[in-house]
């Protein structure tokens, strides 16, 4: 029945050129270039990323259509130029160079009022949001990332930060008045699994004076589930499902909850489903001190002395033992854009800090980055029939590689070495070492159109995978840096217009 | 640490130097309003085929799959591209294309598994910063993914300078073979500077093409013009100068072969990335005194080259085509350094390439002979280089290395209606094929390797 609607639907749009108007088109591109390098990652348990060299480029078309007086249309594609990392000495040699094209606008809007300042819009289609553009890399809580797991997302030119692209498949309605200003965002999910599902985010801002903003959201991520099973794993759709955790917990003893996999007995009669869906919420603010003391010195850039900072409660409920406490689960950040003086476009650094105990590891999730065909080697997920909402477990991460000692320390199967992991920066069950997140950023644009942007920074990047052999692939699920020795520096070169 | 604070320093020098140098630089040389647009667009659709003729010893590398004898070769492409000026003496430009290329046949025996494989790729991606300055001198800066050519005269055979590995020596070339088209290859920056006649490029170059990838080389290319018929060019290329990690350009033991197994395919191989020299043998205890040499797939590349133009030399009727009666050459040093067994006699290290437009009085664009002499030893193969970061030849058995040291080519191409390009080529080059399914992968062996030989290509490409 879908096909013939869809065949239906597709003449219908054929047809719409023949009876509308002569369209405007403008046409908006950009290429860049970049290279950077791991300086430093202190585990080293899975991959060895120190001194792996980054490097990619990319271009971009969009095109934007004046479909009518109230009507426009969004169109764009890009294709990036991309390598597996590199890995130690052997991996490296498998390292291949890979192209990733993507759709990075499809959207039509409808609006009253300015086009660039609309009173009301609404916007239906694969479109591009930011409702805080001072954030450079860290930040952004309320639309990256799951709930649960609370992983956090940045990197440098990271794509939910490009306004230029599109992270958005759904709808997206905006109205403003003044100096306030609201937009209800309803997207699907099709980064992560649970894929599909939608969630409904609410933003608003106000401005009270010139110079100083205020925000606040909410994200009801993966309130309508496409299949409602998945999102909240039960039984009744895959019968055995929770069998390895009933095993576990059937067992008696005491029960390490990062080994299960859907459920837990937090006490007699008190079992706990792990689900995705979860509510986030934010606020923000943006303090432009040039503004709000009113000076005019031309040797200050435009966005020199820009303080903002935003937090997030991810995940407003708890779950289990593993989100048991709503303090690990507040990320909070600040950023400061220094006086470049015109020099530069803006110089800013930025911290974070967010105490959730759990290694950012999408194994278990089902996060694919992989580069290679997906069919004959697939990436080394976890968990294989459902995502789980658990983080990953010490014997987890010692796969096939370690055992595990009862101190919790790593012993080399190969070798013999043993590791230090338990209360270590190593630690996926207690993962202190990594609170503290940082990052420098620098840009500027010459010519109005060529941009230079560098940024050294210990955040959130998860480098792509490894490619261990002529079909194989590792690693590429989770965050490289896990102590505040780790960071890396990048750099890129582009225009845009 | 040192090193990681000098790339912090250097990142941000870099940065805050952009914003100096583009405002000293427009006071010199100002090009107009600082945010005027300009931006073209380009493409060009193509389809090519060919078959190699004859190939002697394709079947080394992987066996008799490999086997290219009578192989149709054929590939399809689309490429867009746009160029954009932005005033200030800045402009940029991108592309991408789509390519079907087809996998080889390979022998008949394997002709059930086969199919095409589409790839996309970036053509483009460029900022570049112009400015003249007094006394017709002019600076570029180029930066990012673009396009260099500093010999435009050579089809097939030559450009040594930044084609290929300099340990093993291998030369690169094949029937419009990157280096010879506008297609980037050159991942990195370039500054140009030129006054005259006389021009200069220093170039940095981040390795893409060849393993280990992300090495930096640093080149430099000089051309001077002393008369209107005459041009000289040289230059040197500190190839894999600053590797990204030095135990993988120079590894000394232990080393593996892990990757390939050459050694499995080769049964005399044991010298994975070292050299094992026989010194001296014992006549009466028969043992042998070997001394293993460590080397490195860094080396030293120089180049020479010339283009002489009798038409304007002499002044000869412009019956001739623009291109006709052009004389060019290059030669080049792979590796000044020598090593003991596969790398000890310069000479053998440096290929010469003549090549002449032949007369087509406009009823060609281009119609060249080039050949080449190169007496090289080593079997023409880097596999062992791509897969294993390995310096030293692959040692091949049943394989007169001796008779691959001339190749040849014969090329034309013709636009017609100002959109339509015609071209194709009879040669016995360099090429390298993409192997059967059967193998799966890149045959980093050349296919052609006696004078007996040879394969043709015709291209029809329509571009705007």
């Amino acid at each position: 029945m879908i096909k013939p609607l869809s065949l239906l639907a597709g003449m219908g749009l054929y047809a719409l050129p023949c009876n509308g108007h002569a369209v405007s088109l403008q046409m908006h591109s950009q290429a860049w270039t970049e290279a950077g390098r791991i300086m430093h990652a202190t585990d080293t348990l899975q991959t060895n990323f120190n001194g792996n060299w980054e490097q990619s480029m990319g271009m971009q078309v969009n095109g934007a259509v004046d479909l009518g007086e109230n009507l426009e249309g969004g169109f764009g594609f890009g294709m990036n130029q991309v390598y597996h990392s590199l890995g130690d000495l052997q991996q490296e040699k498998f390292t291949l160079s890979k192209f990733i094209d993507y759709v990075s606008e499809a959207r039509v809007t409808y609006f009253l009022g300015e086009k660039a300042n609309p009173v009301f819009s609404a916007t239906l289609g694969d479109f591009a949001f930011d409702y805080h553009p001072e954030v450079k890399n860290l930040g952004l809580y309320l639309f990256r990332g799951p709930v649960y797991p609370g992983f956090l997302v940045s990197g440098f030119e990271d794509f939910h930060t490009d306004t230029t692209r599109a992270a958005f498949l759904g709808l997206h309605l905006h109205h403003s008045l003044g100096r306030f200003q609201q937009d209800l965002i309803i997207s699907s999910e099709r980064d992560l699994p649970p894929s599909f599902d939608w969630s409904l985010g609410y933003v608003a801002k106000y401005r009270p004076v010139d110079g100083l903003e205020f925000g606040a959201g909410v994200n009801f991520y993966h309130l309508l589930p496409d299949n409602a099973d998945i999102t909240t794993p039960s039984n009744r759709a895959v019968p055995g499902l929770f069998s390895k955790d009933s095993s576990l917990i059937a067992a008696g003893g005491p029960v390490d909850p990062y080994q299960l996999q859907y459920m837990e007995v937090v006490s007699p009669g008190d079992t706990v489903v792990y689900t995705h869906q979860g509510t986030k919420v934010m606020a923000m603010f943006d303090i432009d001190f040039k503004k709000v003391f009113g000076s005019s010195s031309p040797a200050l850039g435009k966005k020199d002395l820009i303080l903002y900072g935003e937090g997030a409660i991810i995940g407003i409920k708890n779950q289990g033992t593993i989100y048991a406490h709503i303090g690990d689960r507040i990320p909070v950040m600040l950023g400061f854009n220094l006086p470049a003086m015109g020099w530069l476009d803006f110089l800013s650094v930025e911290v974070e800090r967010y105490t959730a105990k759990y290694k950012a590891d999408y194994s278990k999730l089902g996060y694919d980055q992989s580069l290679y065909f997906k069919n004959i080697a697939p990436p080394p997920l976890l968990v294989k029939k459902q995502p789980s909402a658990i983080p990953i477990s010490t014997l987890d991460l010692a796969g096939n590689r370690y055992t595990v000692t009862p101190d919790g320390d790593f012993v080399n199967i190969q070798t013999g070495q043993v590791i230090k992991v338990k209360g270590t920066a190593l630690d996926p069950e207690n993962l202190t070492a990594d609170d503290w997140k940082w990052s420098l950023n620098a840009e500027k644009t010459v010519a109005g159109h060529v941009r230079f942007s560098g940024q050294i920074a210990n955040d959130h990047f998860v480098p792509r995978p490894v490619r261990g052999g002529l079909i194989t692939e590792t690693s590429g699920l989770s965050q490289v840096f896990s102590s505040l020795r780790d960071w890396y520096v990048m750099g890129r070169v582009g225009y845009f217009f | 640490m040192r090193l990681q604070m000098k790339s912090i320093l250097n990142l941000l020098l870099a940065l805050a130097g952009m914003g100096w140098a583009q405002d000293s630089l427009r006071a010199q040389g100002s090009r107009g309003a600082l945010d005027s647009l300009e931006v073209k667009y380009k493409g060009a659709a193509w389809l090519q085929f060919g078959r190699v003729q004859h190939s002697t010893y394709s079947l080394v590398n992987g066996g008799e799959p490999n086997n290219m004898n009578g192989n149709w070769v054929q590939a399809g492409g689309v490429q867009v591209a746009s160029t954009a000026r932005f005033g200030g003496g800045w402009d940029g430009a991108m592309g991408m294309a789509v390519l079907q290329s087809e996998n080889a046949r390979g022998d008949v025996s394997v002709a059930n598994n086969w199919y095409p494989i589409w790839s996309t790729f970036m053509s483009e991606a460029r900022v570049t910063f112009n400015a003249e300055l007094p006394a017709s001198q002019k600076i570029q800066l180029n930066l990012g993914f673009f396009p260099y050519d500093y010999n435009p005269d050579a089809k097939d055979l030559g450009l040594y300078l930044l084609r290929g590995y300099v340990y093993p020596g291998t030369p690169v070339s094949g029937f419009e073979a990157r280096g010879t088209t506008p297609a980037a290859n050159i991942f990195g920056g370039m500054f140009s500077y030129g006054i005259g006649g006389w021009k200069n490029d220093l170039l940095l170059i981040s390795e893409t093409e060849n393993r280990p990838y992300f090495d930096l080389s640093i080149a430099d290319v000089a051309s001077w013009q002393p008369v209107p018929a005459l041009q000289l060019g040289a230059g040197v290329n500190f190839y894999r100068v600053l590797p990204r990690n030095k135990k993988n350009d120079s590894p000394r033991q232990p080393c593996t072969n892990a990757a390939t197994n050459y050694v499995q395919i080769d049964e005399i191989d044991n010298e994975v990335c070292f050299i094992q020299d026989t010194l001296a043998v014992d006549p009466a205890t028969q043992t042998a005194t070997v001394d293993t040499v460590y080397g490195s797939l860094s080396g030293t590349k120089l180049m020479g080259r010339f283009r002489l133009d009798p038409k304007v030399l002499f002044g000869w009727d412009a019956s001739f085509g623009k291109q006709d009666l052009v004389l060019y050459g290059e030669a080049g040093v792979l590796g000044l350094k020598d090593y003991p067994k596969y790398y000890h006699d310069i000479k053998r290290r440096m290929p010469v390439m003549m090549g002449f437009n032949l007369p087509a009085f406009g009823w060609l664009d281009k119609f060249s002979l080039e050949v080449e002499y190169y007496a090289s030893k080593n079997f023409a193969d880097y596999g062992k280089a791509e897969s294993d970061y390995s310096w030293v030849p692959r040692p091949v058995s049943d394989v007169n290395n001796a008779r691959d040291d001339w190749k040849w080519s014969l090329y034309f191409s013709k636009v017609l209606l100002g959109h339509l390009r015609l071209s194709g080529q009879v040669a016995d080059d360099h090429l390298r094929m993409f192997g059967p399914p059967d193998i799966g992968f890149m045959s980093y062996a050349e296919t052609l390797n006696t004078p007996k030989d040879w394969y043709w290509m015709f291209k029809s490409t329509f571009f705007f």
